[in-house]
């Protein structure tokens, strides 16, 4: 068997040996190439292929600093960070590149998990979605052209992996990182915590070029900057510094080696004074009860209007201060938004729906959401302007504190007085009343009951009286300054409303701005006084004016600077690790204390007890010093306060109704400040000074003093339901307007509140 | 031909000739050498490879886990091959034709339990327990056993037309099964298999011309139909599609070869030094310790590594070529041209494309390449070749 497998072997040993040989040379010749190829690689390409790989360039990076966050007074993180990815497209690729923009577009659109075709809208808005047709207009489109553009903000680890290693594949595309702004408890405090948006673009009308200003401060022109409330007041504590990295990157911009870098600083955390349970609690009460009063009809049921007209009211305010510290509480403003929004990404088409361009033209259908009305509100503020008036009057000797005057229901101005010519009329009457039928009339009264009972006439003679007495001196209007009336609060929030106190001066500044006729506009006259002395005529104030104007009576006589802002904190202020949304502000020192400031200090304090007793009355009716009837009239706010427990809460107040359009009762605005005072009616320092100022929703018992009233219940703890804050569920972006609809817990205290007939429309 | 299982024992020779022939003292020792030396500079690639990786991962894994593994790879691949090195290949012969039905069967099973790496689509492996087991790797030494046994019982000179067609058969079958996975690198090494043998067993020029046109037909055919990814086109032409509709499957063998061979190239002669490959060793190239760890040893030790490594392989085949020539039979001759066309083969296109001159197929560079089953079926091949050698003498 041996020498038979031998011999088939050796039989067969020629043409298998050959064909061995043949399959050596084979495996010889392959081995060879892979050699060659090696000698290719390793000897003769290497060098340029490392030179290539090598060849390297410095590329700057900025880091961007971590924004300081925003806590309410209780540590509530209303303002936060996320980190981000964002991926940007270096310009040059994109500029004019129609075709291979198209490609670099298709090539992202799968890791970006989005289409070419959004992209493309991305880059050159909607109208160039075709990228076959050059478009010259398609230059980024809302994106700063020279820097890079960013395709996605928000992408995850694995996509910029993804894209940090086929750097070469991708030309000019870049991962960075960055923070997203996140706000945990919006819409709640929206108006006052702002939004971040791109550096405005040079505005050529106004004097000073914001573009450039913010450059000079070392902003790059893609950054986002506080645009709105704190965020734009405290932008410069907020923002930081930002870092520096220089790179050392190949020729396909994959970093090498770090060169220097600099790491940013994070801004500073700011906390205010705002308390988000209140501040929750009074957006609801507001909204509440602005929707509540769109079902009331401003006429009695007798007449027929009753069933055709009812309340706009469109919007409103409301501002609670710590009367003693001038530090604000609470400020709410509807209609209001979610602050998300402007990070949201939503479609151009979708936020003009949520925030519909051009209110100014029909403020009461469409009121525009991003107009803080507690600061920038521009209102008559109808009678509660009286206690100023009568301060003036007291202050001035001009009236006594128990001097007594009659009101027969008008004021006609002593004919010396009265100049046809500068004047419309001579006689102003009290206004009207539904059930007389006729202005009311208030008999002998003095200056604590004119209060009480809001006389018009009885105000309407210390306007024209003081006027004349002093025609050449602002006697008034320098008064009424004493209370912050026609100056900023200073209060730091931005677009701040400074108000009108008018006289000569102004009057001719409104006819030149075409405000007020020229004839109108030639001179401060009697009639004039006589309008301002009540609220009425050219006065414009905001709710924050007027909230503040009562905290000075209720303080005892300190104009104060309100407060928004509490303190400032250097960055790193720990998270409460047992409170989820909430900063544990006891772990940091503050760096800055925002302590009260006093504006002014009121010379005669003597004459606000008067005031005060007059303001206690408006509200209290079965305590001996306050009268249940004047001549027959009840106190303004009666029935407001029926059932409220002035035992535990003493406060004094004031109802305003501000008279709108062709003298309608459904263009009244309602009007309330109420203010804590102790027991004696002597100044409370540790208590609130709250103002309501509800647009188009009645007399100021009907509406505002309702609000008031919850508020002044939920600040003293005495209002049960009041909700308990939440971190926000995410931001719906199916919503079709700019914030939800805040609904109360219970409305009962506007209920307890609520007048239940409409009897007169007397005070103003 | 009779076989037995333990040959010297049933037989009375002589003591002297009797020790001679006994196959424990006929082991090719110098044939040992270059396989464990290719093993060991496997050891050393995978660890300097998939450290960087496995520290990356958060909670860091042990840097030494495939290392490791690959170790454990090579025992028990030494083992298997001490298994076949024990058996007469006449013996295993008897029973290639069981072995290959099963084969058969568990390349159809693979296609219906088995799976594959997350997004290959390839369902190429058994999982078992904690491991992976590759079928296809033992088809080769199975097919290899079976179409050497199959050729061995010609007895004419020239082979016959109808074993010529039987024993195409016989590659043809795993290879449909192989290529359905689809794992188009097994499948050539399957053809490149047949094609060694045939021209060794002396198919006539004619067959062998036939079954190359039948090669690039079917691969025309394959493409035409789109059948196989139009990448595996590109890759023989153009290693480097920048404009090709966005597939991050093509992106990321674009960026494995273009890497690897920018790693290889700055290797330059002496290579940067172990441990000390930017492009390798810092997880530019995925897959880095598997089919692409030729450009992590080139990185590293240069040209000089690289030619060393190549040397080594050249003498694993020298050495097989030896004994094919030495082989007392038929069959021997053919297990030893088998061995040697796939190991040629496998070296050949693994390494070609890390430098871009061949496709990209995912086969393993042999003994380098982590992997178990095909480290395992390498050790079983070496093991085969090592019978034929100790079996020489009868």
């Amino acid at each position: 068997m041996p020498a038979d497998i031998g011999q088939t072997h050796n039989m067969a040993g020629d043409t298998r040996g050959v064909r061995l040989g043949l399959l050596g040379v084979v495996a010889l010749i392959l081995i060879g190439i892979l050699g060659t190829r090696l000698w290719f690689l390793q000897v003769v390409d290497a060098e340029s292929i490392t030179a290539q790989v090598q060849a390297t360039r410095t590329k700057a990076v900025d880091l961007p600093p971590q924004r300081g966050r925003i806590f309410d007074v209780e540590g509530r993180i209303l303002a936060d960070n996320q980190r981000v990815l964002t991926v940007i497209i270096d310009q040059d690729v994109l500029r004019g590149r129609d075709k291979s923009r198209q490609v670099l577009f298709e090539r992202l659109a799968g890791p970006l998990k989005t289409s070419a075709e959004a992209l493309q809208i991305r880059y050159c808005g909607v109208s160039s979605k075709d990228p076959n047709v050059h478009d010259p207009k398609c230059n980024g489109g809302i994106y700063n052209s020279y820097l890079p553009f960013p395709a996605a903000d928000d992408v995850d680890e694995a996509t910029a992996l993804y894209l940090r290693e086929r750097i070469e594949d991708y030309p000019g595309v870049d991962v960075q990182e960055g923070w997203r702004r996140k706000y945990l408890y919006a819409p709640t405090a929206s108006q006052i915590v702002g939004y971040l948006g791109r550096i405005p673009e040079n505005n050529p009308k106004t004097p000073v070029n914001e573009t450039k200003e913010y450059l000079k401060k070392g902003y790059s022109l893609n950054d986002l900057v506080g645009a709105a409330g704190i965020e734009q007041q405290f932008e410069t504590e907020l923002r930081g510094t930002p870092g520096h990295a220089e790179f050392e990157v190949d020729a396909a911009g994959r970093v090498l080696a770090t060169l220097n870098r600099t790491e940013p600083t994070p801004g500073n955390d700011v906390q205010l004074t705002i308390d988000l349970k209140l501040q929750k609690f009074a957006e609801q009460t507001l909204e509440t009860e602005l929707h509540r009063s769109r079902n009331v009809s401003p006429y009695p049921d007798t007449n027929v209007l009753s069933k055709l007209v009812f309340y706009k009211a469109p919007a409103g305010s409301v501002v609670v201060e710590k009367s003693g510290t001038g530090e604000i509480a609470a400020m709410a403003s509807y209609p209001t938004f979610d602050n998300r929004w402007f990070s949201s990404g939503v479609s151009g088409a979708k936020f003009k729906q949520l925030f519909p361009p051009d209110t100014d033209k029909n403020p009461d259908t469409f009121p525009s959401p991003l107009v803080n009305r507690a600061i920038q509100g521009r209102y008559n503020v109808g009678s509660t302007f009286k206690p100023f008036t009568a301060y003036a009057a007291l202050n001035t000797g001009f009236i006594g504190p128990t001097d007594e005057w009659v009101d027969v229901g008008s004021y006609t101005i002593p004919p010396e007085h009265c100049d046809p010519n500068k004047v419309a009329k001579c006689t102003f009457k009290n206004s009207f009343n539904f059930k007389l039928n006729a202005p009311s009339v208030y008999g002998s009264i003095n200056v604590s009951n004119a209060l009480t009972v809001s006389s018009d006439a009885y105000f309407y003679r210390i306007g024209s009286e003081l006027f004349s007495a002093y025609p050449d001196t602002p006697v008034l209007q320098n008064e009424y300054k004493k209370f912050g009336f026609g100056e900023k609060s200073g209060i730091d929030l931005p677009y701040e409303y400074k108000g009108i106190v008018p006289d000569k001066d102004i009057k001719k500044k409104l006819a030149d701005q075409g405000a007020i006729t020229q004839k109108e506009g030639q001179g401060f006259y009697v009639g004039d006084a006589i309008l301002m002395s009540i609220g009425q005529g050219l006065n414009a104030v905001t709710p924050l004016q007027l909230t503040t104007a009562y905290a000075t009576i209720a303080n005892g006589g300190y104009l104060l600077k309100p407060l928004i802002v509490k303190a400032v904190y250097p960055s790193g202020v720990p998270d409460d690790s047992f409170k989820p949304g909430y900063a544990d502000l006891s772990a940091s020192t503050p760096e800055q204390v925002f302590s009260t400031v006093v504006r002014h200090h009121l010379d005669d304090v003597q004459s606000l007890e008067p005031i005060v007793k007059g303001l206690t009355c408006v509200v209290r009716i079965l305590i001996p010093s306050c009268p249940q009837f004047i001549n027959g009239r009840t106190p303004t706010a009666q029935g407001a306060f029926l059932k409220f427990d002035f035992n535990h809460i003493p406060f004094a107040g004031k109802t305003g109704t501000a008279q709108g359009a062709q003298n309608k009762p459904e263009n009244d605005s309602s009007v309330f400040v109420g203010f804590q005072i102790g027991e004696n009616g002597e100044p409370k320092l540790d208590g609130y000074t709250i103002g309501a100022y509800l647009e188009k929703a009645g007399y100021g018992k009907r509406a505002a003093a309702p609000v008031v009233r919850c508020m002044m219940l939920a600040v003293n703890g005495a209002y049960e339901a009041v909700d308990d804050i939440q971190l926000s569920d995410a931001l719906d972006i199916r919503a079709t307007t700019a914030a939800p609809r805040q609904i109360m817990k219970s409305d009962q205290c506007l209920v307890d509140a609520t007048p239940t007939e409409v009897t007169d429309r007397r005070e103003r | 031909m009779t076989s037995t299982a333990f040959a010297p024992a049933g037989r009375n020779l002589g003591s002297v000739r009797r020790s001679q022939s006994e196959p424990f003292r006929n082991i090719d020792w110098i044939l040992m050498v270059p396989t464990y030396a290719i093993a060991g500079i496997g050891l050393l690639a995978i660890y300097s490879a998939s450290m960087p990786k496995l520290l990356d991962q958060s909670p860091p894994l042990d840097p030494y886990l495939f290392t490791t593994r690959q170790a454990v790879f090579l025992i028990a691949g030494s083992g298997a091959m001490v298994v076949v090195m024990s058996v007469d290949y006449q013996w295993i012969k008897e029973r290639a034709g069981a072995l290959y039905m099963g084969t058969i069967l568990s390349l159809l099973a693979v296609q219906l339990v088995g799976t594959g790496p997350p997004g290959s689509g390839a369902n190429a492996w058994f999982k078992v327990g904690p491991v992976l087991i590759q079928p296809s790797e033992f088809t080769k030494v199975i097919v290899l056993v079976l179409v050497a046994g199959y050729l061995s019982e010609e007895r004419e000179g020239e082979l016959s037309y109808p074993r010529f067609i039987n024993g195409l058969m016989l590659v043809g079958i795993p290879v449909g099964l192989i290529m359905i996975q689809p794992d188009f690198g097994t499948a050539s090494v399957l053809i490149a298999l047949a094609m060694g043998v045939l021209l060794v067993a002396g198919a006539s020029m004619r067959y062998i011309a036939f079954i190359s046109i039948l090669a690039v037909a079917t691969i025309g055919a394959l493409v035409a139909s789109e059948f196989v990814r139009p990448y595996q086109v590109e890759r023989l032409t153009s290693f480097v599609q920048q404009n090709t509709k966005h597939s991050s499957r093509i992106d990321d063998l674009v960026l494995q070869v273009k890497y690897s061979e920018r790693a290889i190239a700055t290797g330059g002669l002496t290579g940067k030094g172990y441990l000390k490959g930017p492009l390798t060793n810092h997880h530019f190239v995925p897959v880095q310790w598997t089919d692409f760890i030729f450009s992590a040893i080139a990185e590293q030790f240069g040209l000089v590594g690289t030619i060393v490594l190549l040397m080594l392989y050249f003498f694993v085949l020298f050495r097989i070529w030896r004994v094919a020539r030495l082989a007392r039979d038929d069959m021997g001759l053919y297990i030893c041209t088998g061995v040697m066309t796939m190991i040629v083969w496998h070296v050949f296109e693994n390494m070609g494309m890390t430098m871009g001159i061949m496709p990209v197929t995912g086969i393993p560079l042999p003994l380098v390449s982590y992997g178990g089953s095909s480290t395992v079926a390498f050790l079983m091949m070496i093991g085969l070749v090592q019978n034929v050698h100790m079996h020489r003498m009868r």
